[in-house]
């Protein structure tokens, strides 16, 4: 694949003028309360095109990757027509002048503002880059890395979570914080929901139960639990299907039927908020986001074939990225008719803008690469041969170009 | 009291005059926490392989699958895994696995230090309020989490939860954050007790509920045996069952009369054991606590999960409920297996401990671990002992202990009159049987000073002994070589002194004086007043760098000892298994 390494135009040129002074947020920025701001999840002026970002690090023969040395990361996007043609292949070069490499790049659905996660341990540090002023903020810089948990559907607000600190929505215009959860236990994921009122969360704050499900509203009020997802549980990011009336959740699928932790199903489930009752899904999961088509009809997720052996431990342990994809095929179950098919090997899907395709990271050729596939299987294309110099890794993120 | 005869002076006075500036200090249960509050069972500059700085608000020390200690003293608020998902067990490029399986310690000034990626904790799952003390063993380093390669992550999170760098914030309160390198673990006798086949040798399994059904060889289905696998070449494995008690395995260790502590290690094969976090129950003399191993993150690998007393029919039990059900962890619609193999059970080094209050005695034992204390480990302290089982007559005044080899030498003076026996050590057990008869009595005579004797002290550094004593409120001192197992008390040098209490802390009349030498340090501790102080003072190539010592930290009540009445003696001792 040929790619453009010109610095990039569109929502990314700025990056090249990244004023990396980043100024130190050494004084936090005063609490906002967001209840009477009212967000706005319209978008306008899209194209035809869409655009596949990806991440991508420099792998060795064996497969071993160069994660602690910045040099060997690299972050790309590829721009695509309807059916999934590159129209356009960039690599993005951020400034040298940012100290770090950051490990996820995650825009805003607007595109105005980038969060640049810089990796600290446990998670990461968020810096924001505004587009119209070409600014780069530090954000937490006094804490320990956290979480980044989603973009608000008004394309300001993301939702971020430090452990002992706290569960955050943080204004990306001027860097102001909004607490709206102070969990004693480690957060095992959140979601905003499609209209950016309620945000879902599961963590242990309650006696004898491990894994809570807890609603908070955006403006950090009204926290209640919903129901115990199990002690070993997970809500990802993309958890509310676009209706907003149901959860994808990880964990013990007997959740509203009384049964505490009296396992049912699972490891999958889709709670639904009306009847407050849970469905296990018949996907074999086995990690990576599951993500809802933008219709609400499917869920795509990462399964492992029946019988096949997750990993050897040998294998585990000595080089674990290299077990990433045994045995893994891209599942897909349709919530209208419960019916679940395979649809090729690979992991970490994510649908297209228009719910026609997705885009996942297979490893069929020997090397990871990305590529997509029509939810009827069809249309099955390699979109990049960079081979072990620039080997995607990650999340991949699909969205509509906006002009 | 061992005979006074004539001695030469074997070191210069100014050496002794310093020696005479030992402390007794009884460690107290408790201990004020200051700006300086860690203590360093880490690990070294050399073992660092990334410091601390911006991105990384942490010390990574390249520990390989080896024990983890508190590095101060609190209580447990976290034992879990950072991110749930199966894609979270060990990733060395996904930061969303995070810490992995993690350990959070809140300290008394509320700061809180955090362990990172390890593969068994000392404590249960979602432990949020267990007591702890420094230098004890809370599990075991590993990979687990966000991690590139085997190595322990310590981070030190302020009161606000905010970035500390213990380093360079000075909070170590022994002062050796640098250049202090992890001492060699102490070896110690094993008991290892394997799985086998037929329900013997200290081991068991069954079905159908805890201890039920043991079945003899074919009779539990889905206790799977492996061979050419695992300690001793053979493994059972049976499927995780949820929060469902079914399968068991039991191990029994023969401990001797009297028991001892023991560090407990659990064996991990390396196939068919893919639990994130089997529990392993270890029955002890002072109840009962769960440990939990990551076995899918462990090739053939013992593991800690912790250090108790245990006496003879204490044991440690798996059962399947993991908390993990059908495709949790493990992916894919499966069931992670629990594996089964082998338990060791290590005598660890103790800290004998007795004193006199009121005419009664009371006697403490504490396990060291990498030449600490692991304080609160112990027995608690257990009595009475009456002064009736002593010899001679009037209130006690002072006990010694001292060990040499396999024997444990015993002093005390009573009515200023000292008498003197040995008890034979065997395995680290003492054989209070089998003790001589007291020798004695001895008259306060022979002793240099006057007045009423206060204290006496002895403590044994490499081949010498070296001993102490206060009457009067003035200290003496003085050595003795020992050879072939022996003191030679006829080489003893002189008495060195006086030295006036007024050159120590607190006030009031000395009451008791104490040390003993672990490693390469030697703990010291007195009473006046009713109040306790204590420091330490490190030992280099057998020689007592005075200069070097702590400074002294005090003062303790009284209040926290058993008993009532005045201190009348404390005596510490430290027997090897």
């Amino acid at each position: 694949m040929h790619t453009n390494n010109r610095i990039i135009v569109r929502m990314f040129s700025l990056l090249l003028l990244l004023i990396i002074s980043c100024t130190p947020n050494s004084v936090e920025p005063p609490v906002t309360d967001l209840s009477e701001v009212s967000f706005s999840s319209e978008q306008s002026g899209t194209s035809s095109k869409s655009l596949i970002r990806y991440a991508t690090i420099e792998l060795e023969e064996n497969g071993n990757a160069h994660f602690h040395e910045p040099a060997h990361f690299s972050h790309f996007e590829l721009a695509v027509d309807a059916q999934t043609n590159i129209i356009e292949a960039v690599s993005i070069t951020l400034s040298p002048e940012l100290d770090f490499i950051p490990d996820h790049v995650v825009p805003s659905p607007d595109g105005g503002y980038l969060v640049l996660m810089q990796p600290v341990v446990p998670g990461g540090r968020p810096h924001v880059f505004n587009q119209k002023t070409g600014e780069v903020q530090a954000l937490f810089e006094t804490y320990a890395g956290g979480r980044f948990f989603g973009w608000h559907p008004d394309a300001r607000h993301f939702l971020f979570w430090i452990d002992m600190v706290g569960l955050w929505l943080v204004d990306a215009e001027t860097g102001n914080k909004l607490k709206l959860a102070e969990p004693a236990g480690p957060v095992q994921g959140a979601a905003i929901s499609p209209d950016g009122q309620t945000i879902a969360y599961i963590t242990n704050d309650l006696p004898d139960t491990v894994g809570a499900l807890w609603f908070v509203d955006s403006a950090g009020k009204d926290a209640r639990v919903q129901f115990d997802a199990g002690d070993i549980s997970y809500l990802y990011s993309h958890a509310w299907s676009p209706d907003g009336m149901q959860l994808l959740y990880y964990g013990n699928c007997s959740a509203g039927s009384g049964g505490k932790n009296i396992q049912v199903g699972g490891p999958l489930c889709v709670f639904d908020t009306l009847s407050q009752s849970s469905q296990s899904l018949e996907l074999p999961f086995v990690g990576y986001e599951p993500v809802w088509s933008p219709n609400g009809r499917y869920i795509a997720g990462t399964g492992l074939a029946t019988k096949t052996e997750a990993c050897q431990k040998t294998i585990i342990l000595s080089e674990s990225d290299s077990c990433l994809y045994n045995g893994r095929s891209i599942y897909l179950v349709d919530m209208v008719t419960g019916e679940t098919q395979e649809l090729t090997e690979g992991i970490a899907p994510v649908w297209s803008p228009d719910g026609s395709s997705l885009a996942f990271l297979s490893h069929r050729t020997g090397v990871p690469e990305v590529w997509t596939i029509s939810i009827d299987g069809s249309n099955l294309k390699q979109l990049t041969t960079d081979g072990l110099a620039k080997s995607p890794y990650g999340q991949l993120a699909w969205v509509q170009e906006v002009e | 009291m061992k005979p006074v005869n004539k001695i030469k002076t074997l070191f210069g006075v100014f050496t002794l005059l310093l020696a005479l500036v030992l402390l007794l200090s009884f460690k107290g249960e408790s201990k004020a926490q200051a700006a300086a509050f860690l203590i360093s069972p880490y690990y070294g500059n050399e073992s660092i392989n990334q410091g601390y700085h911006g991105g990384h608000p942490a010390y990574d020390y390249s520990l390989t699958y080896q024990p983890v200690l508190a590095a101060a003293s609190g209580t447990v608020t976290r034992v879990q895994w950072y991110n749930n998902t199966p894609e979270c067990h060990q990733s060395p490029s996904n930061t969303a696995c995070g810490y992995g399986l993690h350990i959070y310690i809140r300290h008394n000034n509320n700061y809180v230090s955090r362990y990172a990626h390890l593969s068994s904790t000392a404590f249960n799952l979602n432990t949020t309020s267990a007591p702890v003390n420094d230098g004890v063993v809370i599990g075991t380093s590993g990979h687990t989490g966000w991690s590139t390669g085997p190595h322990l992550h310590f981070e030190v999170k302020d009161a606000s939860g905010g970035n500390a760098n213990p380093y360079a914030l000075n909070l170590w309160k022994d002062g050796q954050a640098a250049g202090h390198p992890l001492p060699p673990l102490a070896s110690g006798t094993e008991i290892i007790v394997d799985d086998n086949t037929t329900n013997s040798a200290g081991f068991s399994k069954g079905r159908g509920g805890i201890f039920n059904n043991n079945c003899p060889p074919n009779t539990c289905p889905y206790w799977y045996h492996y061979t050419g696998i695992g300690y001793g070449n053979d493994m059972y494995a049976t499927f995780v069952n949820g929060n469902v008690v079914d399968y068991w395995a039991r191990w029994q260790p023969s401990l001797p009369s009297g028991g001892g502590i023991y560090e407990v290690f659990v064996h991990t094969p390396g196939d068919h054991a893919t639990s994130w976090q089997a529990p392993f129950t270890v029955v002890h003399a002072d109840g009962q606590t769960i440990g939990r191993v990551d076995q899918y993150g462990l090739f053939n690998r013992w593991v800690t999960i912790g250090v108790y007393r245990m006496v003879p029919g204490n044991y440690v039990y798996t059962t399947d409920a993991t908390g993990e059900s059908q495709g949790i962890h493990c992916g894919g619609g499966q069931w992670c297996e629990l594996g089964a193999d082998a338990v060791k059970f290590v005598r660890r080094d103790t800290l004998y401990q007795s004193l006199w209050r009121g005419n009664q005695g009371w006697s403490n034992s504490v396990a060291i671990i990498n030449n600490l204390p692991q304080w609160g480990t112990g027995t608690g302290w257990l009595g009475t002992t009456s002064l009736d089982y002593l010899p001679g007559s009037g209130a006690l005044q002072t006990q010694t202990y001292f060990v040499i080899g396999n024997t444990l030498w015993q002093g005390m003076w009573r009515g200023n009159q000292g008498w003197s026996r040995t008890i034979p050590l065997h395995n680290g057990q003492i054989r209070w049987g089998s003790a001589s008869s007291w020798s004695g009595p001895a008259p306060i005579s022979g002793l240099p000073g006057s007045g009423t004797l206060q204290t006496q002290s002895e403590f044994v550094v490499c081949n010498t002994l070296w001993q102490a004593l206060w009457r009067g409120n003035q200290g003496w001192a003085r050595t003795i070589p020992i050879q072939g197992g022996q003191p030679v008390w006829g080489s003893a040098s002189a008495w060195t002194g006086p030295i006036s209490i007024s050159g120590l802390p607190g006030s009031g009349n000395m009451e008791t004086q104490t040390e003993f030498a672990v490693g390469n340090t030697l703990w010291q501790a007195f009473w006046r007043g009713g109040q306790g102080w204590t420091r330490t003072v490190p030992i280099n190539n057998c020689n007592l760098n005075w200069n070097g010592a702590s400074a002294w930290t005090g003062p303790v009540s009284i209040n926290g000892l058993p008993g009532s009445g005045s201190m009348q003696t404390q005596e510490d001792f430290v027997i090897k298994p």
